[in-house]
């Protein structure tokens, strides 16, 4: 298990949120939940995290809000941001938001793990 | 005459110059007491001579200026100046003479002269002698003065010794004359005396009478009562002897009287002082003529007896040394007690004898002022050869001298200016001959310099038709003392043609005597003929225009006749926007009177036109475009136009005017614009098929909708040709159904854009036959419904709300039909159209309504909006009313305008009422808005809806692949998965399903509620049960709360179980979704009245807004709030739920406080 790599699986669904975390873990990353903004960011805040993974629409607050606020803030801003979607205009608007990437949902397994390796290999190269 | 300011200011520049070097130069030089003569060039000819000069020489200025010295003065060379002057040329040695005779040949006349000058050489700015300056003055007078003066006294001793002489000689008569007897006795002496002889003398008195001269014969009359009266006579007179010589006699008598005093005899002696008369004569008119000489004596003369006491002065004396009155006999040094003791001592030393002169002496007056003085003393003799006293001559020669300075320099700019200078410079002399004419002026008449300028008759010049003007003019010039100025032609002397000039000039005077004009003559005649075709350019142009203002002005009238009773508006403009024309439709429109706005300019009257599209169009239709506007909008009056904006040119092809015609189809717009925003809402097309011509017209919706160019014609072929290759064989089928059964069923097919893209129209339609049957026409919609087919969702598309929407629609095709009514000025009717009639007669079944009032027709219209406009209308307004409600029953809403008519005197006779229904629009506009939010409601949803479908499938995707990975990696070297994770996953998975299931069948029910379909499978069975067992499934999955049946009541129903069972767990999701803070929910069965029972469940959460509690059970509603957050699913559930419900004939309520909970209840009838 890679215990030093952590990344934020935000979601309303808890349903979405226990898959994913389910298929991260598997993939040996560490992984936590959080189903809204508040949540995220006392993990955020306690934990160095990696990749964020989010919903573009929440219950209640708008992911694209979300994202811009995170990219704005000077602690978060370098984390990279995964953005998935139902909505298929979503991309475009998530990119706009400061997404760094985005997947539509229902997601190919394989895509997704793709871009995660993706984000995290850069890291570890831009972190040497 | 057209005031040219350059010329002007160059001619005043000239004449001005000229006049300043002139007034200076001329004036010293003419003025000069002196004689002034220029001589240039070695061969001396006259530049100038001034007057004194030209005195002293007995030449006119045409016979010297220009011609050779030795030419003018031929006398002069024999006389040695002539050399004397070359001299003077030659080595550049100044020559003075003090008095040198001279003699001038003056008309074949010799005058004989003395005069005294300087030969001054004249030399340029490098010192070169270009010639001779003459001073001099005649010294004639002077000399002659003197000679005079000797003459006198030479005279006076002649003639004292003739006197001596004749009394000595003894010329005496004696006569004797006998009164009484009237006998006269003359002696042979006296005979002698009147040269008479002997038997010639009668012895009478009248002979002695015949001799004497007429003149004197009253003084002998006169003498000879003396002699009667006293005794010792003596007179004078003078007779004419029989030779006809003139005697002056002197005669004394004495006479004898008688006692009485009578007189008896005379005897007298008669004395010939011919000679001493003649002396004495001689002696007065020599002295007097001394006097006189000296008198008027050009220079300052004086003489004065040997006291220096004044005996005679000239009037130059007086005058330079500033003395009035009689001075004769007064002292000359009391007059002067400041005079210098060097004069003094000359005037001693001529008493004396001595003769002194100066030519060039200096002092300084009392004042300060500087004096040049030429002064001449002499003694003179008296008759006994002695010295008489002294005689002064002087001169002031300070002008002179200064003149002398100021000659030489402005000489050479006066030449080259006067010949340089663009214009004529040309003098003449008092008879108005041209003494001088500069090279400018010769070159023009085509005259030889050294032309004699006598022989220049510039008079012939002169146009014939100026001739007089020129010299009415210059005679009043000279008279008046003015300078004047004139335009006269003068003839070119090498073409013959006659040009333009002016001429200005100024008279000089000699004193007071006028002695010609110095002037100025300038070439104006291009200038000149350039104004005067400007001038008649100006006059036909006027001419022109006015005429076209006349014609324009009655063509106004007559259009404004024909213009004033159309209801478009029309109006003129000129190429200033100001307001030629304009009919009353216009001055409605702008609200504007006729006199407040004609001849005003467009912004003057309506200053908000001033940036909007039609005065951005008049003005460009004033630079010559024609404007067409299908469609304006005119802000001033919020109305609809279609304009027309056409410049009006005239026989130059210039525009002088813009003819703007609008016609008001605000109505047309409106509806148009409705349609097309109807349209635009629906994806919707319109398309008008003229079957017998083959003319398709599409809206340009209908273009967009095909993704073709608005320009494309569109007939039969060419619409097939867009519809997709397998789509068309059914097109052609429906439209063949239509021509044969007439009507149109509705059809769908595909098109194929030319980008390619493949849409699904929905077409509909309407035919149109003739009366004969015989289908002419086809109009109908088309509507991209792309977007509605490709979701999955059948409901949209066969919504009853779509069918609703294509009425409305439909309707708007169908025009609706306008109210038209006229009524005149006492609100009768006049006329009214078909559907007016048909509104009215629901108010008056029976009867004539033509002719009837409106307000008696109907009363309830009086003080009505309606009815005040209808007044406001007559008044001349247009009024337009939007959205009135009918006061004839129903609700139907209006659009009213009133038009006021005009007969040909401009009155209102009537106004007309045009109505227009707006009801249905009214209507449609609610309903489409309705549409509109529920489009909206509706994109939201579906947007909404596949994003929750989505989710449960991501997840079970999710699952499966990671399930798929695991397994298919377990050959390499991946980890296996844990049976726990295989099992959790596939629990997961089947949770999801569930989820998706449920959304699922919630939009199955949906629909089928929707499309009517929806069939109730009843069964019997026992609520009860079904609870416990729906509580106990929700219990399987949500775990948080805990849920206490209250069962108060048990009974069966006869009801769907399946679908009772839905809404029992869309009551219990619902109270565990939004009560997340509590842990309990309430469910109980209870009894309601005879034939019913009810299901609550009761929960303790976050509640719903009173205003809420109706919108909860509206179809795609969902509880709104930021602060709470908004819960997955449809937000169906209680709108299917309470469909559900109803349709078992059972209520479905809810009761709740924010923030307390929310109770839910359905009821259902008793098996």
């Amino acid at each position: 298990m890679n215990n030093e790599v952590l990344i934020l699986v935000l979601d309303d669904d808890p349903d979405i949120c226990a898959m994913l975390k389910l298929v991260l873990e598997y993939h040996g990353y560490g992984a936590e939940e959080a189903e809204g903004e508040e949540k995220a960011k006392a993990v955020l805040s306690a934990r160095k995290v990696d990749l964020i993974i989010m919903d573009m629409l929440l219950s209640g607050a708008d992911g694209t809000d979300i994202c811009r606020r995170l990219k704005q803030d000077e602690q978060t801003l370098s984390i990279p941001i995964l953005m998935f979607s139902a909505h298929p205009n979503a991309q475009k608007i998530c990119m706009q938001a400061g997404a760094d990437d985005f997947i539509a949902k229902p997601f190919e397994m394989n895509e997704l793990m793709e871009k995660v390796v993706f984000f995290l290999e850069r890291k570890k190269v831009q972190q040497d | 005459m057209i005031n040219s300011p350059e010329l002007s200011s160059q001619n005043t520049v000239s004449l001005d110059f000229l006049s300043s070097i002139e007034n200076q130069a001329y004036h010293l030089f003419e003025q000069a007491p002196a004689a002034i003569v220029i001589l240039k060039g070695p061969e001396f000819v006259f530049e100038l001579a001034n007057t004194r000069a030209l005195e002293i020489i007995g030449r006119t200025r045409e016979e010297v200026i220009g011609r050779k010295l030795e030419e003018a003065l031929p006398e002069l060379s024999s006389q040695g100046y002539i050399d004397l002057i070359r001299m003077v040329y030659n080595s550049g040695e100044k020559y003075i003479s003090e008095e040198s005779p001279v003699s001038f040949i003056v008309n074949g006349n010799r005058k004989d002269t003395y005069v005294k000058y300087v030969f001054q050489p004249l030399k340029d700015d490098e010192g070169i002698i270009k010639g001779v300056m003459v001073l001099g003055d005649d010294v004639g007078q002077q000399v002659l003065a003197r000679k005079q003066i000797e003459e006198s006294e030479a005279v006076l001793r002649k003639t004292k010794e003739q006197l001596e002489l004749s009394i000595s000689a003894g010329n005496i008569g004696i006569w004797h004359w006998d009164v009484r007897k009237n006998v006269m006795t003359w002696s042979k002496e006296q005979m002698e005396m009147f040269g008479v002889e002997k038997d010639e003398f009668k012895g009478e008195a009248e002979d002695f009478f015949k001799y004497v001269v007429e003149e004197d014969k009253e003084k002998i009359k006169a003498a000879s009562r003396l002699e009667f009266e006293r005794s010792d006579n003596q007179y004078e007179f003078r007779i004419k002897r029989k030779d006809g010589e003139i005697r002056w006699i002197e005669s004394r008598s004495k006479t004898y009287m008688d006692e009485r005093g009578n007189p008896e005899y005379i005897t007298g002696i008669n004395l010939d002082i011919t000679e001493s008369v003649l002396a004495r004569e001689k002696i007065r008119a020599s002295k007097e003529k001394n006097r006189l000489f000296i008198e008027y004596a050009p220079a300052a003369m004086a003489m004065f007896d040997k006291e220096m006491r004044y005996l005679s002065v000239s009037k130059q004396w007086m005058k330079e040394y500033d003395l009035t009155g009689d001075i004769i006999g007064k002292k000359h040094y009391e007059l002067f007690p400041n005079i210098l003791q060097r004069w003094k001592d000359v005037h001693s030393r001529c008493l004396k004898g001595a003769v002194e002169k100066s030519d060039e002496d200096f002092y300084v007056k009392d004042d300060g002022a500087p004096v040049w003085l030429k002064w001449d003393v002499h003694p003179w003799y008296s008759a006994t050869n002695e010295i008489g006293g002294i005689v002064i001559f002087t001169e002031n020669i300070t002008e002179r001298k200064e003149a002398e300075q100021v000659i030489k320099e402005s000489e050479e700019r006066f030449r080259t200016m006067a010949n340089e200078a663009p214009l004529f410079v040309w003098e003449t002399d008092e008879k108005l001959q041209t003494t001088y004419l500069n090279k400018a002026g010769l070159e023009y008449f085509n005259l030889d310099e050294s032309i004699k300028m006598p022989a220049l008759s510039w008079k012939k010049y002169i146009h014939p038709d100026d001739i007089e003007k020129v010299l009415r003019i210059m005679n009043e010039a000279a008279r008046l003392h003015e300078s004047y100025t004139l335009e006269m032609r003068l003839k070119n002397g090498s073409t013959g043609e006659y040009r333009w000039f002016l001429d200005k000039g100024a008279p000089r005077y000699a004193g007071e005597k006028f002695s010609g004009f110095i002037g100025t003559t300038l070439d104006i005649h291009d200038r000149r003929e350039a104004e005067k075709e400007l001038e008649d350019k100006v006059k036909r142009r006027t001419q022109e225009l006015n005429q076209q203002n006349i014609l324009l002005k009655q063509q106004n009238n007559l259009v404004k006749k024909i213009l004033d009773s159309s209801v478009d508006l029309i109006g003129v403009y000129d190429t200033e926007t100001r307001i030629i024309s304009i009919n009353r439709s216009s001055l409605n429109a702008m609200k504007a009177k006729e006199e407040d706005a004609l001849g005003k300019k467009l912004v003057d009257v309506i200053p908000q036109m001033k940036d909007t599209q039609g005065y951005k169009d008049l003005l460009r239709a004033i630079g010559g475009e024609t404007i067409h506007n299908e469609i304006y909008y005119s802000p001033i009056s919020n109305r609809y136009y279609e304009n027309t904006l056409l410049p009006l040119k005239d026989d130059n092809d210039q525009i002088y005017a813009v003819l703007v015609m609008a016609h008001d189809n605000t109505d047309l717009i409106t509806s148009a614009k409705k349609l097309n925003e109807a349209q635009q809402i629906a994806f919707m097309g319109h398309w008008d098929w003229d079957v017998i011509s083959g003319k398709v017209t599409w809206s340009d919706n209908m273009y967009n909708v095909y993704g073709i160019n608005t320009d494309e014609e569109i007939n039969l072929e060419t619409f097939i040709s867009h519809v997709h290759p397998d789509d068309q064989a059914n097109v052609q089928a429906n439209i063949e159904y239509a021509f044969q059964t007439q009507t149109f069923n509705d059809f769908f097919h595909r098109i194929i854009t030319p980008a390619g893209e493949t849409k699904t129209i929905h077409a509909r339609g309407e035919v149109m036959v003739d009366k004969n049957g015989k289908v002419t026409r086809m109009v109908g919609t088309g509507q991209d419904v792309t977007k509605q087919k490709s979701i999955e969702t059948q409901l949209i598309e066969t919504s009853k709300k779509f069918e609703e929407r294509n009425r409305f629609v439909e309707k708007l095709i169908s025009s609706s039909l306008d109210l038209i009514m006229v009524v005149d000025k006492d609100l009768r009717f006049i006329t009214i159209n078909k559907k007016a009639e048909s509104v009215l007669r629901k108010i008056i079944k029976d009867g004539p309504i033509i002719g009837e009032k409106i307000t008696d027709i109907n009363p309830s219209l009086i003080g009505t909006q309606p009815y005040l406009d209808l007044i406001e209308a007559f008044k001349g307004n247009i009024i337009i009313r939007d959205k009135v409600k009918s006061t004839v029953g129903e609700a139907q809403y209006y659009e009213h305008n009133y038009v006021p008519l005009y007969n040909e005197d401009g009155e209102v006779y009537a106004v007309m009422i045009i109505s227009h229904d707006i009801t249905e629009n009214i209507r449609q506009m609610e309903e489409l808005r309705k549409l509109y939010e529920s489009d909206v409601q509706k994109n939201n949803f579906i947007a909404m809806a596949s994003h929750e479908l989505k989710t449960p499938i991501t997840s079970i995707k999710g699952y499966v692949q990671l399930l798929l990975n695991a397994f298919n990696k377990e050959k390499e070297t991946q980890k296996p998965l844990p049976p726990l994770l295989v099992r959790s996953s596939l629990i997961s998975v089947d949770k999801q399903i569930a989820r998706l299931t449920r959304l699922i069948s919630e939009l199955l029910d949906l629909s089928k509620i929707e499309t009517g379909t929806l069939e109730l499978k009843k069964e019997k069975f026992s609520l009860n049960e079904l609870a416990i067992e729906t509580v106990e499934d929700i219990l399987y999955t949500n775990t948080k709360h805990t849920i206490n049946l209250f069962h108060d009541f048990r009974e069966f129903v006869y009801a769907d179980k399946d679908r009772i069972g839905q809404v029992m767990i869309n009551f219990l999701t619902n109270a565990i979704k939004y009560s997340p803070n509590s842990d309990k929910i309430d469910v109980s069965i209870t009894r309601v009245a005879n034939d019913e029972m009810a299901f609550s469940v009761k929960d303790y959460g976050i509640g719903i807004d009173k205003d809420e509690q109706e919108k909860i059970f509206e179809r795609f509603y969902r509880a709104k709030g930021r602060e709470e957050q908004t819960y997955p699913g449809f937000g169906i559930g209680l709108f299917i739920a309470k469909e559900f419900v109803q349709k078992h004939g059972g209520r479905l309520t809810v009761e709740s406080e924010k923030g307390k909970g929310s109770t839910f209840t359905f009821t259902l009838p008793v098996y």
